[in-house]
């Protein structure tokens, strides 16, 4: 009943479909570009997205709902993307890959949520480079698209699993990473207290 | 968690498209979405549940299916825009055009291989000749004749005058009679051609001299090339003399292609119509004499039929090329025969004629005799010319061919003409009597002589080469006397 609805007419695929983009163009672009760090290029991908999701339509295919569909689209890009500029990144995906998928403490919801609570969001954003591809790539989703496991899980072929030890080990790197920073720069602190000392002395 | 995630998350927000690069993308989309555009009727059918499938996996073996119908369908349209529309349009070309070529090389070509019988294939030879003249004729009237496409008009006449006459040379190894017949009736129409041709460029002369000296001599490399044509074709052409029976078949040809001709030419003026009914009509006349003939004298009666057939086919040359009726004058091309009823007014009109000039001209000698001093060499000369109209009556009363009568009264007017015209000179007060008798010696003696031995004969014929000098001397006199003025 809802095919029949938009099926016939060219005109309802158009709206749909611009209703679409005007919905998800800017949370497909912060994805994008929180995932290869380049802007320009960021806009390009999120274009090609919505071209193909069109070709897709033009060819018959009707979309339910849009939203994961647009994800997927744009992720597969991405790697496309990293195929294309270093052929490294992706090889370290692939090996990492294989580690074992954690312990039973790191696979719950709830382990996940305790661990969030002790960092800071502000900091760990800006430190979220600094993360492997793959853990990146599941922060991105989880927190900046809040998408469930589930839905990752889908779009990036793992399994539920898989996804929540990801998360879970990214926000403990997270973790660590804005911690020795805190040290690493309470030494700085030191250091230049010390210093100030020194002169006055 | 929830701080975490809410600090995570607004941060993140700050990434965001600028409204400017975010209405660029959109035009993007757009314009793309619009060279893209959806098919009018959609796949419904291939309905998918997307995000639980690698929608681009799937791509990449998505089935292409060419449409063939429509393919076959445009070829088939290709096809026939190929062989029949553009050889169409080409029928309307002329030199210099695109589609000529095709016209040409293409369309005759065509036409003259899928024409086997060699009599028809000279009847196409003929017809190229006539379209190449016409196509000249056309470029002449818009002026685009240059001297280039005259030349090329010039060799195509050429090159299908020769191919007529080969396959005229093959015609005659199986059937001379045929080929004869055939080759009168080519020469025939580029008879009327060329005189077209001449009238035109005749035209073309008086005007540009007029305007510019140079101009002239358009038509005229295409009309030299009908009449080298010509010269070839005459030469095989007095060989055999084709069977009454085949000559006749082919007048019957021809005539029922001229009664065809002349039903459509309702739209002509009348004057032409009239024209062309009055020669139908001649040659029907002529057609009968053959027939009549045919009984006693074949001979005879294949001559006739032979000139039956050379008016036939310019006549149809007259009716099917506008070309050629708009630039000469039906009398020149086919001239009226007359019938015996006319030839006998017209021959009493003649005789009439004579008698009552040769009376005027003796009441005038008679004045002059009687008038002062008037020369005796003179008076002589008068009377021997009258004696010569006499003769000349004479043999216009003894001959029974027209032709024979219409030339000799022609004459004996054309002489009592002369004496009238040296007469009332004469009679004039200022002439000075000395100048006269100068001219004399010469010509009383020759006419004497014809006189002499026209009466001496008294054959109803006079050698045609007498009547030549005694015209001309006549003719001398008149002018010397004009002169002596």
């Amino acid at each position: 009943m809802a095919g029949k609805k938009f099926t016939d007419n060219p005109k309802d695929h158009e709206a749909r479909f611009l209703n679409a983009f005007e919905e998800y163009n800017d949370a497909l672009f912060r994805h994008a570009t929180l995932r290869i760090n380049n802007r320009e290029r960021a806009v390009d991908l999120v274009h090609d997205t919505y071209t193909k999701v069109w070709s897709y339509i033009r060819d018959g295919y009707e979309i339910d709902t849009f939203r994961p569909f647009l994800y997927k689209v744009l992720n597969n890009l991405i790697i496309d993307e990293y195929r294309k500029k270093k052929e490294s990144s992706l090889d370290a995906l692939m090996e990492i890959d294989g580690v074992d998928e954690g312990s039973f403490e790191e696979l719950s919801e709830s382990t996940v949520e305790t661990l969030a609570a002790t960092i800071d969001g502000q900091k760990a954003f800006a430190l979220l480079d600094e993360l492997p591809g793959q853990y990146k790539e599941v922060i991105i989703f989880r927190f900046v698209d809040q998408l469930g496991p589930r839905e990752i899980s889908e779009l990036i072929e793992e399994s539920e699993n898989v996804i929540s030890v990801r998360i879970h080990r990214g926000l403990r790197l997270l973790r660590e990473r804005i911690e020795a920073g805190d040290e690493f720069a309470q030494e700085r602190r030191k250091a230049k207290a010390k210093t100030r000392a020194k002169k006055k002395t | 968690m929830k701080r975490f995630s809410e600090q995570f998350h607004t941060k993140s927000q700050s990434v965001t498209l600028s409204s400017t690069e975010k209405q660029e993308l959109r035009e993007r989309l757009v314009s793309y979405m619009e060279y893209h555009p959806l098919p009018a009727e959609l796949k419904s059918a291939k309905k998918s549940s997307v995000a639980s499938k690698s929608p681009v996996l799937h791509e990449a073996f998505k089935t292409v299916s060419l449409p063939l119908s429509l393919i076959f369908k445009s070829s088939a349209v290709a096809v026939a825009l190929v062989l029949v529309v553009v050889p169409f349009m080409a029928e309307q070309s002329v030199p210099g055009d695109t589609l000529y070529a095709v016209k040409v090389q293409f369309n005759e070509e065509v036409r003259s291989t899928l024409t086997f019988d060699s009599y028809e294939k000279v009847e196409w030879e003929t017809q190229r000749v006539n379209r190449r003249i016409a196509e000249a004729r056309l470029l002449e009237s818009e002026g685009r004749l240059t001297d280039e496409v005259e030349a090329e008009v010039a060799q195509a006449v050429r090159t299908h005058t020769q191919n007529a006459q080969k396959e005229i040379e093959i015609m005659r190894e199986l059937d001379a009679e045929e080929a004869t017949i055939a080759s009168i009736e080519f020469d025939s129409n580029l008879e009327a051609q060329a005189a077209s041709l001449k009238e035109d460029s005749d035209e073309d002369e008086s005007e540009s001299a007029a305007v510019t000296p140079e101009g002239e001599g358009s038509s005229n490399l295409i009309a030299d090339a009908v009449d080298e044509s010509r010269a070839l074709n005459e030469q095989p052409n007095a060989s055999t003399t084709p069977s009454y029976v085949k000559l006749s078949a082919r007048v019957e040809q021809n005539t029922t292609r001229m009664y065809e001709l002349s039903n459509k030419l309702e739209s002509l003026n009348p004057n032409t119509k009239e024209n062309v009914a009055r020669r139908i009509q001649d040659i029907d006349r002529s057609v009968e004499k053959a027939i009549e003939k045919a009984q006693e004298n074949e001979g005879e009666a294949q001559d006739i039929l032979i000139d039956v057939l050379k008016r036939t086919q310019k006549l149809i040359v007259f009716m099917t090329d506008f070309e050629v009726s708009g630039t000469i004058d039906i009398e020149e091309l086919v001239p009226v025969v007359l019938t015996s009823d006319e030839e006998v007014a017209e021959i009493s009109a003649y005789k009439k004629e004579i008698t009552q000039k040769q009376a005027e001209i003796e009441t005038s000698l008679g004045a002059a005799a009687a008038g002062v001093e008037t020369n005796i060499d003179f008076i002589d000369k008068i009377e021997s010319g009258l004696s010569q109209i006499g003769t000349l009556s004479i043999a216009i009363n003894e001959s029974s061919d027209f032709s024979e009568i219409k030339r000799y009264a022609l004459e004996a007017i054309e002489l009592a003409d002369d004496l009238q015209l040296v007469l009332e000179k004469n009679n004039l007060p200022t002439v000075p009597e000395s100048e006269v008798p100068t001219q004399e010696p010469a010509r009383p003696t020759s006419t004497a002589t014809t006189t002499a031995s026209t009466t001496a004969s008294t054959t109803e014929e006079l050698p045609e080469s007498e009547i030549a000098t005694t015209s001309s001397s006549s003719q001398e006199v008149a002018t010397t006397s004009v002169e002596a003025q």
